[in-house]
């Protein structure tokens, strides 16, 4: 194979290798994808940060419960909006440069910082009212409970 | 150390995440399930690390240094607890995560320290005092 064609074919390679490690990645993170808005102080606007972060979420149904895990690393607790509609989950926030500690310059920098939203979809009606969050080791968790409308009936079988 | 250089949009959105999930080989070059988040910086003094680590029990974070190679390693959700129900949707990864950086030599490996904050692990490397410049005259003839 001459020079050309073997440099031909690395490139095709690479292309594919990375078309399909998008292909994989967006399979799993296209939900969880957020876009982080500078906040708009000095910091946040001269350093070239990340404008990008995943917001990782689980869902888990419990008998008459939801609750929710979102991996938001860095935040404190007064930095979450959060709002409930019937059957959805939005959470709203922001990571503030402020927080961190910074000696000199950055030789490496991925972390995003600014405000932040996600909507996480809930596989069904929830209480709005029935709302409690906490925050632990970066991850919020958030619980609601089942709409009525959406609790398991009981069905009494007779005699 | 790798420096951070500009990439189009796109690149870089790829590199940032990709080595948060489990693509193989292509992308970057990292081991464990997942590979947590870094911002490095650089001081006269020393180095700051700082690493995402979302949900990870700071006793099961290990961070080392040894032969000037900064290794951050450990598992999230190793035992689980709290599995119980239905699971909706899972987009969070669990298992082992690694992640390493080459310092330069004149890291002081008993100098470091760590600390985790809100599932954010700080970790401070002193440089150490290097040798005392020499200057060497040069004689005009």
């Amino acid at each position: 194979m001459g020079g050309l064609d073997s440099l031909t074919h690395n490139l095709k390679d690479t292309v594919d290798q990375l078309a399909e490690g998008w292909q994989e990645f967006w399979h799993k993170a296209r939900a969880a994808l957020t876009h982080y808005t500078p906040t708009g102080d000095r910091e946040s606007s001269s350093d070239q940060g990340s404008r990008w972060g995943v917001l990782s979420a689980d869902v888990r149904e419990l008998v008459d419960q939801v609750e929710v895990h979102v991996e938001a690393p860095g935040m404190d607790t007064g930095d979450f909006e959060i709002s409930v509609d019937r059957q959805s989950l939005r959470i709203r926030g922001t990571k503030y440069y402020e927080n961190e500690r910074k000696d000199g310059r950055y030789v490496i920098k991925e972390r995003a910082f600014g405000s932040f939203e996600r909507m996480i979809p809930l596989p069904f009606a929830v209480d709005e009212k029935s709302a409690s969050a906490s925050y632990r080791k970066g991850v919020l968790e958030v619980t609601l409970n089942k709409h009525p409308s959406a609790q398991p009936r009981r069905i009494v079988v007779d005699a | 150390m790798n420096q951070l250089t500009p990439f189009n949009a796109l690149n870089e959105l790829h590199r940032e995440l990709s080595h948060m999930f489990d693509i193989p080989k292509s992308a970057t070059a990292v081991h464990g399930n997942w590979s947590p988040l870094v911002d490095i910086s650089e001081s006269e003094t020393g180095y700051t690390v700082v690493a995402d680590l979302p949900g990870v029990k700071p006793e099961d974070v290990e961070v080392s240094l040894h032969n000037n190679v900064l290794t951050i390693r450990g598992e999230r959700n190793a035992k689980t607890h709290d599995e119980s129900g239905r699971v909706r949707r899972r987009e969070r990864v669990r298992g082992a995560f690694l992640r390493q950086f080459t310092l330069p030599a004149h890291a002081d490996e008993e100098g470091i320290q760590a600390k985790a904050t809100n599932g954010v692990l700080e970790i401070r490397i002193p440089k150490a005092a290097t040798a005392k410049q020499v200057s060497i005259a040069v004689n005009e003839e």
